[in-house]
């Protein structure tokens, strides 16, 4: 038998799942009679998911072990004081456009555009670049803490329309990178301990 | 953007334990969400009780804490703390059985732990399947665990409903999330209970 002849991955699936009618499970049992050994082994793997999914239980600890866990993480990676919520400031913006209510745009096929955001916590540096030829961006950033910011590693949140699209850390630079993009109007929001960033419509277009 | 694209950028426990450094309590929600079943179930395969189960899966996620600045970059969670997990669930049940258990020992040797032998290759088998299932992106795993491990067994219908996907793609979507968990598990080692629960043609 030739390998293209050979049942699918998902063809095997449904049938040792008894999903499929009498005919072609009938079909998938004659051709696996002659099937090749690839073939064969994805068999074994899926009766041993099979098998083995049957004889272990996966189950949720009680939900008071995470209440327990999130209040230890609380206090011990995030210090006492007033959780403080900042409004970054665009201060550079390489396409040097005027700047209006708050809505940036970063855009411009191939071409890279700088923008510096600043607070009293940070600095942060955005360099927005689309992709051709499918004109998605990828937006890098590095954050430079002000101060007495001890913090050296923030997490970066994404996201549009209230909801959440991507979650990067930074390096040990500073430094991260969201990548694939589409156009569209985001938020970002810059977190350490006991402060976060907002950088308010961020607006990616083609 | 695609759910896929959306987790590229989070996926790997490098970027979590960053965050988590940073004091970021959503991803330490998010580790949560991707390892706390691994680590109960470790101790349920073993077969403590649940309250039991809950104490090592406080404990283990509290060493956890107590190491994120020491641990390496690049460290892979789901081992260490199956690793962690293991140890205090045997120190448990050593309690529990009041009997030395020596970690190092063969298990299937002691004859005074009756049943365990059993358990460890539950546990094997569990630790097997969650290394798979935490190879996913989380799309993928919570898909596979609703379809397979849900107690409750919901149907297609429910699971698409709850996972906002059409009902019709349900099937080839876990079809493709298990044949990507089969090709992470290439190189995996095949827990020994394997071959006893299905020996191999």
């Amino acid at each position: 038998m030739n390998e293209s002849n050979a049942p699918r991955f998902s063809e095997l699936l449904d049938w040792l799942e008894g999903r499929l009618p009498p005919d072609k499970a009938r079909d998938v049992a004659e051709r696996l009679q002659t099937a090749d050994a690839a073939t064969q082994a994805d068999l074994d793997w899926l009766r041993l998911f099979q098998q083995a999914r049957q004889s272990v239980q996966f189950a949720s600890p009680p939900p008071s072990v995470r209440e327990t866990l999130i209040q230890r993480f609380a206090e011990a990676r995030q210090p006492p004081g007033f959780f403080q919520r900042l409004l970054a400031n665009l201060t550079f913006d390489s396409h040097a456009q005027p700047v209006t209510a708050g809505l940036r745009s970063a855009s411009g096929e191939g071409q890279k555009r700088q923008l510096i955001y600043t607070t009293k916590a940070a600095e942060i540096a955005l360099t927005v670049q689309s992709i051709l030829p499918d004109k998605n961006f990828i937006v890098t950033g590095q954050i430079f803490p002000m101060g007495d910011t001890s913090t050296h590693t923030f997490s970066i949140q994404l996201l549009r329309d209230v909801w959440e699209v991507a979650l990067a850390a930074t390096d040990e630079l500073g430094e991260f990178t969201f990548s694939d993009l589409p156009a569209g109007e985001y938020d970002m929001v810059v977190s350490a301990g006991q402060y976060e960033v907002v950088i308010p419509s961020l607006l990616l277009r083609p | 953007m695609s759910q896929t694209a959306r987790n590229d950028t989070f996926k790997t426990d490098r970027d979590l334990i960053r965050a988590c450094r940073a004091g970021d309590a959503r991803a330490w929600e998010r580790l949560l969400n991707k390892y706390e079943r691994l680590v109960f179930s470790i101790s349920l395969n073993y077969g403590l009780t649940t309250d039991d189960a809950a104490d090592v899966t406080q404990i283990t996620f509290t060493i956890l804490l107590q190491n994120l600045d020491t641990l390496p970059d690049d460290i892979r969670l789901s081992p260490w703390l199956a690793t962690v997990a293991r140890r205090h669930t045997w120190r448990l049940l050593a309690q529990n059985r009041r009997e030395a258990v020596n970690p190092d020992e063969d298990l299937a040797g002691n004859e005074a732990l009756g049943g365990i032998v059993d358990n460890r290759e539950r546990q094997e088998l569990a630790e097997w399947l969650y290394q798979g299932l935490s190879l996913l992106d989380e799309r993928c795993r919570q898909l596979l665990l609703a379809l397979y491990f849900d107690a409750e067994g919901p149907s297609y219908a429910e699971v698409a409903d709850h996972m906002k996907m059409p009902i019709g793609s349900i099937g080839p979507t876990r079809a493709r999330c298990l044949e990507q968990m089969r090709q992470s598990l290439h190189t995996a080692e095949l827990p020994a209970a394997a071959h006893r629960l299905h020996p191999l043609a």
